[in-house]
């Protein structure tokens, strides 16, 4: 009887502590991850898109700008007109949440008519805070493309991310295709599908996206949108 | 199984036999692994803490103070923050300024002038106070290639 007892307590200390070696591989992953940055949503929809299941997770975010439903106004003057969104002159700011952290924003058709230049909020948090991260599309600063870090709605100076275009470079009046992958401390800027930038900065790693206008911008934003990092 | 092979009887006499022990080899090992995870866990526990408030009183915290002035030297009203932390002052009509409970350790902090903000790197240490001096604001937003 008691060799039988002995038995049974000998099975259930090794199922124990396989059942510890399981909640300690669970516990160093999760931290692993969190300690990278990465979200909840982001494991879950990494293990979904492991699994080959269609989740939610592949698409943040799409709007065609017919409305500015679900959108906050910052500051300026920004409108849809003719399902674009159309933002300028003066300072302006729109913004809207999301709960991601690694994403590749995609804005079509997005054409700076006047002024020098718009920008592209990543990772940035709700305003008065705003805080986080833009690329600008910015022929003012002397024609370059750039990444800055804003703190509490101050934009830090100078660019942690800048090149210089080509004298010949046509930047108003042409539609553009803008995309930001936002991975990590990494952050990769494409204008019409070709790289144009790469910046490292690991101050913020999560947050919502949004448009900006300075000075005499004026500019239009056919649509965006969010998808997951791949 | 054919019958022959079978165990006879007389194995069974005393009752069903015990069923075959882990090695202690075995067993060490599974104890091993448990040990290694362990220190991954703790250790990633510390990473993912260190930054955590509580974490960051108990390595302590200084105080920071300096003096913002434009490109002329003359003061301005500039607002320092520091990054990754709530804290936050404004300086005075001199413009000094003075940032107390900062985090011992390396800090960035931004000092915000007109909507522009530029980063200033320092080290603090516990229970001193780092005076970072003068320190000269350029508001320009031009390039800086």
């Amino acid at each position: 009887m008691n060799r039988k007892r002995g038995s049974e307590l000998i099975q259930g200390q090794s199922l124990v502590e396989y059942a510890l070696i399981l909640a300690l591989i669970v516990a160093s992953v999760a931290l692993a991850l969190l300690a990278m940055g990465v979200s909840a949503r982001d494991v879950y929809c990494l293990a979904a898109g492991g699994l080959g299941l269609d989740a939610q997770c592949a698409h943040y975010l799409h709007d065609d700008f017919s409305n500015l439903d679900g959108w906050t106004i910052d500051r300026g003057s920004w409108q849809s007109v003719d399902g674009m969104l159309c933002g300028g002159p003066g300072e302006g700011r729109i913004f809207r949440n999301l709960e991601g952290s690694d994403y590749t924003i995609t804005l079509d058709g997005a054409t700076l008519s006047q002024g020098n230049g718009y920008g592209t909020y990543f990772r940035v948090s709700e305003a008065p805070d705003f805080s986080g991260y833009s690329f600008q599309y910015d022929p003012g600063y002397g024609g370059a493309f750039i990444m800055r870090k804003w703190v509490n709605g101050n934009e830090i100076s100078p660019p942690f991310g800048r090149t210089r275009v080509g004298a010949n470079y046509d930047w108003w009046n042409t539609p553009r295709q803008v995309q930001i992958e936002v991975k990590g401390d990494t952050f990769t800027a494409y204008v019409d599908g070709e790289q144009v930038l790469q910046a490292s900065d690991s101050t913020y790693t999560s947050g919502g996206v949004g448009l900006r206008t300075w000075d005499g911008t004026k500019a239009c934003f056919d649509a965006i949108s969010v998808d997951a990092a791949r | 199984m054919p019958f022959e092979n079978s165990p006879s009887l007389d194995a069974y006499k005393n009752g069903m036999p015990e069923r075959p022990r882990r090695s202690s080899t075995e067993h060490r090992r599974v104890w091993l692994v448990i040990a290694v995870l362990s220190v991954v866990v703790v250790l990633l526990l510390g990473v993912n803490l260190w930054d955590a408030p509580a974490v960051t009183h108990l390595r302590g915290t200084g105080t920071v103070t300096g003096q913002v002035v434009n490109e002329r030297g003359d003061p301005i009203q500039a607002e320092i923050f520091v990054l990754k932390t709530a804290l936050d002052a404004q300086t005075d009509d001199q413009g000094y300024f003075t940032l107390k409970q900062v985090p011992a350790g390396e800090q960035i902090l931004v000092i915000a002038y007109l909507g522009v903000g530029r980063e200033v790197r320092t080290v603090v240490a516990s229970d001193t106070v780092t005076d970072l001096g003068r320190i000269q604001f350029a508001s320009t937003r031009v390039p800086e290639f």
